[in-house]
């Protein structure tokens, strides 16, 4: 086929959104669901590695990231490496979670989900993954029960030093910026105001983006992967205002990273969390740049706590051809070094 | 990587020289403190007029918006104690459990 011809074709695809990409299509079944959390372990016949993984996602974009499309997986790097995966997503916040806080996740749907992921795979202990935001909850957690069950603890893109966060920093200490103005009838940060907010982040990324897709109209990879790209970075949700609030306080103000924050009235330090742990960064991260990252590996008290640091941005680390031959087997590697073979089984 | 035509280099070169301008302006106080103030004023004026539509509703004694919202946040406050509660049982059958054995 032609040049012209694949291209014209990509367009009335693009146009009439026909053929569009089915994110999020690794097969898996739910083990357990409460409140908005949901539990799910991905299917596998070549389970080789313990103790399992929970990767806990933001509570702000969709998880489908790590699953973007086959090929350019990390559920399936990690599937394929031998680990029995399991995903810890929350479904949008409406009226009933407004006053969702960061303990209902650190004291609450944390160890739930440990719990259900040690008695699905019969395991004593979990090695527990957050990225962005969930490596803020799982970093909450570690600090606030440090006998929790785990083998280690990855924080991928995760903030911790909010004070250098650019526009979103000079924002949240503007005197001009009242909280309740983010929020909407229902008490929650609707998902079109994170979607702006993330917007201002690369004004003209979009265009951008629209620019580079024009020019490779006639690449079908490209058009592809900008396809699966566009539908979840255009997919954000709606998030509880209570924890706004205290995020605000545990990032922007650097509470969580001075040991100033507290969680259900205990005062969170990072050096309470002793496991064996991982920060990878993202070198090109617009979304977490790294000084905002960076500093995670010396605040904790792990005696083993390792750096990754990658050339790639945000999505960056999981999607893509530098994910799937960098970033992932390291990341893999760290995980393999910290967990047991066993003989493979079905998950 | 496949050498760009005249036209996309000057897309491109366009799109950067203003890409560049509007991440600098979007970088300053004064953007950031427009921007609080613009959505303040936003948000003060949405209340306007939830307010008049909350007065209308309760005028006809049928509830607004925000009192089922109000109604549902305590519901979803309540789920999240029971399941603190139900997390502390268990936990602590588990313990005894363990204990016995």
């Amino acid at each position: 086929m032609s040049t012209v011809a694949r291209a014209a074709r990509n367009a009335v695809r693009l146009a009439t959104g026909i053929d569009a990409p089915q994110l999020g299509g690794t097969p898996r079944d739910l083990v357990w669901r409460s409140g908005r959390c949901e539990l799910w372990r991905y299917r596998s016949e070549r389970v080789s590695t313990e103790p399992p993984l929970l990767l806990v996602f933001s509570l702000i974009s969709r998880s489908s990231v790590l699953d973007l499309q086959p090929g350019s997986s990390f559920v399936e790097a990690l599937l394929a490496a031998g680990f029995d995966v399991f995903l810890l997503d929350f479904a949008p916040a409406d009226a009933r979670h407004a006053g969702e806080r960061l303990e209902d996740h650190a004291d609450l749907h944390l160890p739930e989900a440990i719990e259900q992921t040690r008695r699905a795979a019969g395991a004593d202990e979990v090695s527990l993954f957050g990225y962005c935001l969930g490596g803020v909850l799982a970093l909450l957690h570690a600090a606030h029960h440090p006998d929790s069950p785990l083998r280690s603890l990855t924080c991928m893109a995760t903030p911790v030093r909010g004070s250098q966060w650019g526009l979103w920093a000079k924002l949240a200490r503007s005197p001009a910026l009242d909280v309740r103005s983010l929020l909407d009838r229902d008490g929650n940060v609707p998902a079109r105001t994170v979607h702006g907010l993330f917007r201002l982040l690369q004004p003209t990324g979009e265009l951008r983006r629209s620019t580079t897709l024009l020019e490779r109209l006639a690449d079908d990879d490209h058009v592809r992967a900008h396809r699966a790209m566009t539908a979840w970075t255009d997919d954000h949700v709606a998030f509880p205002g209570e924890e706004l609030q205290q995020l605000l306080r545990a990032l922007m103000h650097d509470e969580l990273a001075e040991g100033r924050f507290h969680l259900a009235g205990d005062r969170i330090d990072l050096r309470d969390i002793r496991v064996p742990m991982l920060t990878v960064l993202a070198l090109r991260d617009h979304i977490v740049p790294e000084p905002v990252a960076a500093e995670l590996p010396r605040l904790v008290g792990s005696e083993r706590s390792d750096e990754l640091r990658l050339d790639a941005g945000h999505v960056g680390l999981v999607v893509g051809r530098t994910a799937a031959k960098v970033t992932m087997p390291r990341i893999i590697d760290f995980l393999r070094q910290r967990s047991d073979a066993v003989a493979p089984r079905a998950a | 990587m496949a050498t760009l035509s005249p036209l996309w280099r000057a897309v491109h070169l366009a799109e950067r020289t203003v890409g560049d301008r509007l991440d600098g302006v979007v970088r300053t106080d004064a953007f950031a403190l427009a921007l609080g103030v613009g959505l303040r004023a936003q948000a003060e004026a949405q209340r306007h007029v939830e307010r008049a539509s909350r007065r209308a509703l309760h005028l006809l004694n049928l509830p607004a918006a925000g009192d089922v919202a109000a109604l549902r946040r305590q519901l979803g406050d309540l789920d999240r104690e029971l399941r603190a509660v139900r997390l502390e049982l268990e936990l602590e059958r588990d313990g005894r459990e363990e204990e016995a054995a």
